[in-house]
C-alpha cells in the first residue's frame, strides 16, 4: 500500500491556508492564542529568572570556594513532630573553636528580627550577631567606616554595622558613623555601613544590622538563645571532608547521641549549601512547571474548541476539497497545521512576552543579572506550543478528515 | 469499451429509519467523448447519479466500472485519487473556496495531485486563459460575478485534464448571457473530445447534447440520441 503523497507544496499550501483562516477570524484567533501566549510566556519568564537566580547564587558563593563548612542545627523529623527543636549553642561554638584543628575563621551567626529606632523613625530589620571573620565568609565588606573588630566582640561593645538600606529606612545621613540607634532597649553606636549587595530571592541583604556576637548574646537576656549557625574555613582544602567528619563525631559525643540517634545538626560543605539552594530552585521549577502545564492544558482546550467550531463552519469547504481530490490525509494535515500555526504563533508571542516579563521583574530587583532566555527556553516554547497544537488539534482534524464528501457538500 | 458502465446500480438513503431509494436498478453506458444531458424532475435522482459517477459516493448495490476499474471495491483514498485525476466537477452554486483567489482555486486540484508549484501555476493560468479570465487570477470569488465564478469553476474542473467533466445544473444560478458563455465553454471542451455529463432543466441545453437520459423516481425512463 502506498502512503498518500503529502508533498512539500501541500505543506506550504496548508500553512498558507492556516494563516489565511487565522487572518479571517482575527479576534477569535488572537483570543485563542492568548492561552498559549500566557502559558509559554510564564515558562520562558520562569526559566530566564531561574537562570539569573542560579548565576546570582553562584556569584554569592564565589570566593567561598570549596573550603568552607557550615554547621547548623537540624531537627530530626521525629523530634519535630513532638515539638522539639534542635539548636546549636554557644558551647558548641566554643567546642569547635577550641577542639577542632586545621580550621580558621570560625564565625558564628545568630539571626533575629527586631525593631530598630533612630530619632523618630523605626524599622524592622534582620539583626545578625557575628564576628570579624563574617566579612571573609560572606564576601561582604563595609563601604564606609569599619567592620566589627575582635575587640568589640571580646568586650561586648554596644556597636553595630548597618546595611545601606537600613540606613536609608532610618533616614540617617550618608556617613552615619558615631550616631546611635536604639535596639532592644539599648543604644548601639554605628561604626560602619556595609556595601550594597542587592536583593536575592526577595530577602534584602542590605536591610540588616550587624552586632558583635557576644554583644548580642548579652543583650538577649535569659530567654532561650536564638539559633546559631557556624561557618568555618578548612585550612587545607584536601582535609575538608575529614574535618567535617571530625566535627560531626565531636558534636555527637558532646550531645551523647547513641548510635541509633540521628544527627540533630548538619555539617555541610558550601557545595552542599549551594546544592540545597539549587534544590530549592528545582522545587520552584517543578511547581511552576505544573502550573504552566495546567495553563497549557487550558490553552489547548481553547485551541481545540476553536478548531471544532472552525471545522463545523467550514464543512462545505471540506466537502469541496474532497470533491477536488483531497484525501483524508490532506484534510487531516490541513487542520493539524492550522491548529499548530495557531498555537505556535501564540508560543512565539509568548516567547517574547516572557523575555519581557523576566527583564521587567529583574529590573525591579536591584543587582539581579539581566535575564536572557536561554536558547533552550526558546526551543521549549516552540516545542510545547507545537505539541499543544498537535495534541488538541487531532480531534477536530480527525472530525474534518472523516466527513463524508456528499454530506459535507450538502451542508448549509 | 465504454468509459462509464453502470450495471443494476441502486442507491438507498436511510432517513430516520425509512429507506429512501434515490436510484433504482440503473443501467447506463457512456462512451468516451460523449456529451450526455441528464434530465428529470426535481428529486428524480439526477444529482445522486452524478455523484456516484463522480466517485463522491458509492452505490448501495450494483456495479460501476470507470475506465476498466471497478469503483465499488476502491477505498476512500483511491476514490479521492480518482476524483482528483479523472473527474472534474462543476456545481450549480460554483463551490469555489471563498478565501482563495481565482488562480489558487484553479490550482487546488493540482495541489492534491502533487503537481510542483511552478507547473501548477502554469497550468492554472492556461486554464484561466481558456475561460477568458486570465486577468482575474488575483480576485477572490466574492469579487467575481456569478458567470465569472462558474467559468473559474470550469477552469478548475478541467485543469487536471480529467476523463469526465460532471456538471450539476451548471447554469441554474446564471442569467442568460452567462448561461450562453458557460454552454459555449462546454461546447469547446466537447469539441476537444472531453466526455461531459450535464444535469439540466433547460431544454435548449439538452438539445445541444447528442444524448439525453431522463430520470423519474430513480429510474431511467428515456435514453435517446439525436
Ligand atoms: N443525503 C441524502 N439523504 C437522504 N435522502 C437523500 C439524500 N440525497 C438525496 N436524497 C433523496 O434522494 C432523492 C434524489 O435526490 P437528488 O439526486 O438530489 O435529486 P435531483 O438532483 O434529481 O433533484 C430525493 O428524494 C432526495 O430526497
Ligand atoms: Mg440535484
Amino acid at each position: 500500500m502506498r502512503i498518500a503523497r503529502v508533498s512539500a507544496p501541500t505543506f506550504v499550501e496548508c500553512f498558507r491556508s492556516a494563516l489565511g483562516s487565522m487572518a479571517a477570524h482575527g479576534l477569535r484567533s488572537s483570543l485563542t492564542t492568548l492561552g498559549v501566549v500566557i502559558g509559554v510566556a510564564s515558562i520562558v519568564a520562569v526559566i530566564a529568572l531561574l537562570e539569573g537566580l542560579q548565576s546570582a547564587i553562584a556569584s554569592q558563593f564565589a570566593g567561598l570556594g570549596g573550603t568552607s563548612l557550615a554547621i547548623s542545627a537540624m531537627t530530626p523529623l521525629e523530634d519535630a513532630l513532638q515539638g522539639r527543636r534542635a539548636r546549636l549553642t554557644p558551647e558548641d561554638l566554643e567546642l569547635v573553636r577550641t577542639r577542632v584543628d586545621g580550621v580558621s575563621n570560625v564565625t558564628p551567626l545568630t539571626v533575629i528580627h527586631d525593631e530598630v529606632h533612630y530619632g523618630a523613625r523605626s524599622a524592622v530589620v534582620q539583626v545578625r550577631g557575628t564576628t570579624h571573620s563574617y566579612q571573609d565568609v560572606y564576601n561582604s565588606f563595609p563601604s564606609r567606616g569599619r567592620f566589627l573588630s575582635p575587640a568589640d566582640d571580646r568586650q561586648r561593645r554596644r556597636v553595630c554595622v548597618i546595611g545601606d538600606q537600613t540606613r536609608e529606612s532610618l533616614g540617617m545621613e550618608e556617613e552615619p558613623m558615631g550616631q546611635f540607634i536604639g535596639l532592644a532597649g539599648e543604644w548601639c553606636r554605628v561604626v560602619g555601613v556595609m556595601e550594597r549587595k542587592g536583593a536575592l530571592l526577595g530577602a534584602s541583604p542590605d536591610h540588616h544590622v550587624l552586632l558583635p556576637y557576644e554583644t548580642m548574646r548579652s543583650m538577649a537576656g535569659p530567654d532561650e538563645p536564638p539559633d546559631l549557625l557556624i561557618h568555618l574555613t578548612v585550612v587545607d582544602p584536601a582535609q575538608r571532608l575529614a574535618t567535617a567528619e571530625r566535627i560531626r563525631a565531636l558534636l555527637r559525643r558532646t550531645r551523647a547521641l547513641t548510635p541509633e540517634d540521628e544527627d540533630d545538626f548538619r555539617v555541610q560543605t558550601m557545595e552542599e549549601v549551594a546544592e540545597a539552594l539549587d534544590a530549592v530552585a528545582a522545587t520552584v521549577t517543578t511547581f511552576v512547571a505544573g502550573m504552566v502545564g495546567i495553563s497549557l492544558l487550558v490553552a489547548g482546550v481553547g485551541v481545540m474548541n476553536v478548531m471544532l467550531v472552525s471545522v463545523t463552519e467550514r464543512t462545505r469547504e471540506i466537502g469541496i476539497r474532497k470533491a477536488l481530490g483531497a484525501t483524508r490525509h490532506h484534510v487531516l494535515l490541513q487542520f493539524l497545521i492550522e491548529a499548530m500555526t495557531l498555537s505556535v504563533s501564540g508560543g512565539l508571542i509568548g516567547l517574547f512576552a516572557g523575555a519581557g516579563i523576566a527583564a521587567f521583574v529583574a529590573s525591579l530587583i536591584p543587582d539581579f543579572p539581566t535575564p536572557v532566555p536561554p536558547p533552550a527556553a526558546a526551543a521549549v516554547a516552540i516545542v510545547f506550543s507545537a505539541l499543544v497544537g498537535v495534541a488538541f488539534g487531532v480531534l477536530p482534524a480527525l472530525r474534518a478528515a472523516n466527513l463524508d464528501p456528499i454530506e459535507a457538500l450538502r451542508h448549509e | 469499451m465504454p468509459l462509464i458502465t453502470l450495471k443494476g446500480v441502486s442507491k438507498c438513503y436511510d432517513v430516520g429509519g425509512n429507506t429512501v431509494s434515490a436510484l433504482h436498478n440503473v443501467d447506463l453506458c457512456v462512451a468516451k467523448g460523449q456529451r450526455v444531458a441528464i434530465v428529470g424532475s426535481s428529486g428524480s435522482g439526477k444529482s445522486t447519479l452524478l455523484n456516484l459517477i463522480g466517485c463522491l459516493d458509492t452505490p448501495t448495490s450494483g456495479e460501476y466500472v470507470l475506465d476498466g476499474r471497478d469503483i465499488s471495491v476502491q477505498d476512500g483514498r483511491r476514490l479521492a485519487r480518482i476524483r482528483n485525476a479523472e473527474i472534474g466537477f462543476v456545481f450549480q452554486s460554483f463551490h469555489l473556496l471563498p478565501r482563495l483567489t481565482a488562480l489558487a482555486n484553479v490550482m487546488q486540484p493540482l495541489v492534491y495531485g502533487g503537481v510542483p508549484m511552478r507547473e501548477r501555476k502554469r497550468r492554472a493560468l492556461a486554464a484561466l486563459t481558456r475561460v477568458g479570465l486570465q486577468d482575474r487570477g488575483s480576485h477572490v470569488p466574492s469579487q467575481l460575478s456569478g458567470g465569472q465564478r462558474q467559468r473559474v469553476a470550469i477552469a478548475r474542473a478541467c485543469v487536471t485534464r480529467p476523463s469526465i467533466v460532471l456538471a450539476d445544473e451548471p447554469t441554474g444560478n446564471l442569467d442568460s448571457a452567462a448561461t450562453r458563455q458557460v454552454m459555449d465553454l462546454l461546447d469547446t471542451l466537447h469539441g476537444e473530445g472531453q466526455t461531459i455529463l450535464i444535469v439540466t432543466h433547460e431544454t435548449d441545453i439538452a438539445t445541444r447534447c447528442e444524448r439525453t437520459v431522463e430520470l423519474a423516481d430513480g429510474r431511467i425512463v428515456r435514453d435517446e440520441r439525436s
